[in-house]
């Protein structure tokens, strides 16, 4: 068997990427370490580009292990996205940093190869290979400043809580093995009928268990506030959208492929997880006094929003055309918020909601843009935040999950209260403290424009993203398809 | 630009925001005038398209699911879910539509020696809210209908919450969430439809055509989409017992606010009425008209009531906007009353009648209010105290400013001559006559509604009497005997609108042909 070189030109580059990173750290002067950044960044800008012009092809390679379908084409694309206005962050923070500066870009570029080798997974063994990938890379990076406690106390936080998960979770993948005797995704599916009813109530429950972690849902939520608020704010920025999407991706292959026989089970529970995810991480999120831990709950939320949109995937996939929307729009919303949280932290000193005073009037660019995110992030148009709901909804009535969609909406009303409280204070609030410490923020700067502008963009014009969400959709009900036409995929 | 008329005139003022934006904070005098300009342009624009299109014939008025409309633009936007751009106006939204831009422009050059600081911002923010509310109006689009009326909430979010009275914060995060959560509901609501029509579409004048929820087994879906979208616009209107952010948001407000959230936002949801539920839900309109007419009720009866209440001036012109919506949703339900397939052909006669007056009661209200707001400002901007009771005799010492509340009084307690009797009785003959026709089962109730609701108008003209008895007439008080008459900012922004009160009043034919053209329409459409 050859290696499928052209498919996985993508994988293979960004791991060269890394390694060529690591080699170019060596060799670039301490006090220059910016330069790696730049390398990375033209890196994963070459590299978006590859992907971009990629054909998904419905085929698994490498032994049925892997796909790298429309899904994984969109997640890609994804990942990237995030990568690069990541390390565009990282930029402007690197001086936060005291070592391994050059390392972090490298590492960064890893975390992204491990996202997009879990959303391409299509066997319990690589999953589980690439969820402890995504999650050793983000063990690092929230770690990251060495000398401070709180990120520190974050990361083993961390390790602990995902540690206990992912054992929980390949204990789970033991039972569904014992039970179908294979640990590829679609003939675990052909043979799950078989299997005793609470082997399968098992399996399913300690998998969701370990996914359910990586997207921060309730009730495995705990790590969250913790790590978000103790990583370095890109990082934070990084892990609130990254980890998520590609658990989101892999939620979708597991449910929707292996546990597919299962359907109206898991549907059940899960819709149930996704009420008490919106309701807990909005609920908190109201009396945070810290950004980042608001933006913490709030990304807790989202998660719930999301699974809104697995619950109801019908056989059309229209849940998963609108998770993958609102991921689009949640990328955008998110990781500009956090960009707002860095330039204010850079320029403000201060993490504090309270500092936020004043800003409409001290800061007018960063305000609206900071507006614009939290308009977006409660969903109300003009923005792209809405378009994300909007479709989940559509999916929720389609599916006749109407008391879900209700929940949305309610939560959403919520969730006002806590968003539009920074945006009070903005603009309603005179300024309790004036920037004290000018520095040039080019790139944190760059990014929220960059983010503000496409956030208005997608609701003026979505059919590009629509499209590109389309193709992506289409492909993952066929790859249920597949097995059906043949039944045992030749190892 | 012919073609793309009502874009024009919509988009006009956000690309006066954006100017305003990008121009230095100092530039104080070139903000204020880029802001007057384009609501200028945009108050032209409708006022030629009024004109015009008082001169098509009356079967073009209209608006068809097929088109082509008057001043139509209808291409895709998100083929996808097929999702349209389509704009297009009729008697029912043209006359908003000018009454937005002509209110908007007032109370800009209103604004202009009353707002001191942050400059910039707040005609920013007038400019978008401009568009959200012209937006609503002319949308025929469900996504796109949605998209403005949510546009139009946040500017005045911020114009309370920035530039508004002591308990801004409250009052403008009140009016937020109200307003928020009904639009949500109105949001299922949406969808819902969409989905029950074949094929799926959020164009209004298809889904008004195909009656997707015309089927019995399908009423409790039907009867679920319609409590949904009238939470949305009930709360907008607002009707007892959704009214209690309005005090609030009215009071709080500055003047320019409350003109517009008086004279504009709140029609954003009598127009949801007569625009989407009567068209697209008939047979539900039909059968709760009884609990919307008796909702109607107790807001007249109520809101006037609280209205004589009141010892702040804006909290008693607040007040009396619930009363006064309240005859518009009187007249909506009595003319939804009749709105069965084969109604008895003299009925709908009333029932135009009775929605006529409901339209035309929008303006009315919207002229009025916005001039009694104003009013109320300009006294607070002299006196800083808005107290009825701190006030007397002014007549002796402000003779321009008392003729011009005097004026606006009147014309609000619906003294014949003025637009606001003719509405009121309007909407009172209507809907008395289709009481009495007794044509279907709930006339009777309706009769003895319309007749409760009489009383509304009598403590009307004794709230507003005692008013202007308790700030014009009685002693002269020392301590106002400084005060300055209007000025000629004041006098600009309020003399278009008491001539409108007045010569409508003489004269409705040109707003009045306008309505009905549309609205017997409507109801012909409903009733055959």
């Amino acid at each position: 068997m050859t290696f499928p070189w052209r498919m996985l030109a993508t994988e293979v580059g960004l791991c060269g990427l890394g390694l060529f990173l690591l080699l170019a750290d060596l060799v670039v002067p301490e006090g220059r370490k910016r330069f790696v950044g730049y390398l990375a960044l033209l890196g994963l800008l070459l590299l978006f580009l590859r992907a971009a012009g990629a054909e998904p092809q419905i085929e698994p390679v490498l032994g049925g292990t892997y796909l790298a379908d429309g899904f994984t084409y969109f997640f890609r694309l994804l990942a990237l996205g995030i990568a690069l206005l990541v390390v565009l962050l990282s930029l402007d923070y690197l001086e936060n940093l005291r070592a391994h500066r050059g390392e972090f870009f490298a590492i960064v570029v890893f975390a992204t190869l491990a996202l997009i080798l879990l959303a391409g997974s299509n066997d319990l063994l690589t999953v589980y290979l690439f969820v402890e990938f995504v999650s050793l890379t983000s063990y690092i990076l929230v770690g990251y400043q060495k000398f401070t406690p709180r990120s520190n106390e974050a990361s083993i936080k961390y390790l602990l809580y995902g540690a206990v998960a992912s054992a929980v979770m390949l204990y789970g993948m033991s039972l569904l093995y014992g039970a179908t005797g294979t640990t590829n995704l679609q003939e675990i599916a052909g043979a799950f009928g078989s299997a005793s009813p609470l082997v399968k109530m098992l399996a399913a429950l300690f998998i969701l268990v370990g996914l359910g972690f990586k997207v921060a849902m309730v009730p495995f939520h705990q790590w969250a506030p913790d790590v978000y608020e103790g990583a370095p704010t890109p990082i934070t920025a990084f892990l609130s959208v990254g980890p998520k999407a590609a658990g989101f991706a892999v939620l979708f292959r597991v449910l929707m492929t292996a546990l597919v026989p299962y359907r109206e089970e898991w549907a059940l529970l899960l819709a149930l997880l996704a009420t008490a995810t919106m309701f807990l991480g909005n609920w908190v999120a109201l009396v945070q006094g810290n950004i980042k831990r608001m933006l913490a709950y709030s990304s807790i939320a989202h998660a719930g929003y999301l699974l809104i949109g697995v619950v109801c995937n019908g056989p059309d996939g229209a849940g998963a055309f609108a998770v993958i929307v609102y991921l689009i729009a949640y990328v955008l919303m998110n990781l500009g918020a956090f960009a707002v949280v860095i330039w204010v932290s850079r320029h403000l000193g201060t993490e504090d909601i309270g500092d936020y005073a004043g800003l409409g009037e001290t800061a007018p660019f960063y305000a609206l843009a900071m507006t614009i995110f939290l308009l977006s992030l409660t969903g109300v148009p003009p923005t792209a935040g809405f378009v994300g709901k909007f479709w989940l909804f559509k999916a929720a009535l389609q599916s006749e999950y109407w008391w879900l969609a209700v929940v949305g909406i309610v939560n959403s009303v919520i969730s006002l209260g806590y968003y539009f409280n920074v945006v009070r204070l903005m603009y309603l609030r005179p300024a309790r403290r004036v920037p004290a410490f000018p520095r040039r923020s080019l790139f944190s700067t760059a990014v929220i424009g960059l983010t503000a502008l496409l956030i208005v963009a997608f609701l003026i014009n979505q059919n590009p993203l629509l499209q590109l969400a389309q193709t992506s959709r289409c492909l993952l009900p066929m790859s249920v398809q597949i097995v059906a036409a043949r039944p045992s995929i030749s190892r | 630009m012919d073609e793309h008329f009502i874009s024009w005139m919509t988009f006009l003022p956000i690309a006066g925001m954006v100017i305003i934006i990008l121009s230095p904070r100092r530039w104080e005098a070139w903000i204020k005038w880029v802001a007057v300009v384009f609501a200028a342009i945009s108050f032209v624009l409708s006022a030629w398209m009024y004109a015009n299109f008082l001169h098509l014939p009356p079967q073009n008025q209209r608006l068809t699911a097929e088109g082509p409309n008057p001043f139509e633009e209808w291409t895709p936007w998100i083929p996808a879910v097929n999702i349209t751009y389509r704009v297009a106006v009729d008697g029912l939204s043209l006359p908003l539509i000018v009454l937005t831009t002509l209110l908007t422009l007032l109370s800009l050059i209103y604004s202009w020696d009353v707002i001191k600081e942050r400059i910039k911002e707040y005609y920013a923010f007038f400019l978008l809210l401009e568009t959200g509310m012209l937006g609503v109006f002319v949308s025929l689009d469900f996504f796109l209908f949605y998209v403005f009326w949510e546009v139009s909430l946040v500017p005045m979010y911020f114009i309370i919450g920035i530039w508004g009275g002591p308990k801004r914060e409250y009052a403008a995060i009140k009016f937020f969430l109200y307003t928020l959560a009904g639009s949500l509901a109105m949001l299922l609501g949406i969808l819902t439809l969409y989905f029950y029509s074949e094929p799926h579409t959020f164009d209004m004048l298809i889904l008004a055509r195909e009656q997707p929820l015309a089927r019995p087994e399908l009423a409790t879906v039907a009867t679920l989409v319609f409590w949904g979208m009238f939470l949305g616009f009930a709360i907008k209107v607002p009707m007892w017992p959704f009214h209690t952010w309005l005090p609030d948001a009215h009071v709080e407000a500055p003047t320019a606010g409350s003109v517009i959230l008086a004279g504009i936002l709140l029609k954003m949801g009598t127009y949801g009425f007569v625009r989407i539920l009567l068209p697209l839900l008939p047979e539900q309109c039909e059968q709760f008209c009884l609990s919307i007419a008796l909702l109607a009720m107790i807001s007249i009866i109520y809101g006037a009531l609280v209205a004589m209440a009141q010892p702040d001036f804006k909290k008693l012109i607040a007040y009396s906007s619930v009363n006064h919506m309240g005859y518009v949703m009187l007249g909506w339900a009595a003319a939804s009353s009749v709105a069965v397939k084969g109604v008895s052909p003299e009925v709908i006669r009333p029932a135009t009648v009775a929605l006529n007056g409901a339209t035309m009661q929008m303006v009315a209200h919207g002229i009025i209010t916005g001039s009694l707001f104003l009013l109320v400002g300009v006294l607070y901007e002299r006196a800083h105290t808005r107290m009825l009771d701190d006030f007397g005799g002014l007549a002796a010492h402000l003779p321009s400013y008392s003729g011009v509340l005097t004026t606006a009084s009147l014309a609000s307690l619906g003294l014949p001559g003025m637009v606001g009797f003719v509405s009121e009785f309007m909407v009172f003959t209507g809907s008395l006559s289709v009481g009495v026709s007794g044509a279907t089962d709930t006339s009777q109730d309706i009769l003895l509604i319309t007749c409760l609701s009489l009383l509304g108008i009598i403590i009307t003209a004794a709230y507003f009497l005692w008013m202007i008895q308790r700030v014009l007439l009685g002693p002269v008080k020392e301590r106002w005997k400084a005060l300055p008459d209007m000025n000629w900012g004041e006098w600009i922004s309020l003399a278009p609108l008491v001539a409108l009160m007045i010569s409508l009043g003489l004269y409705p034919a040109p707003l009045l042909n306008v309505i009905n053209n549309t609205m017997s329409d409507l109801l012909s459409r409903l009733t055959w």
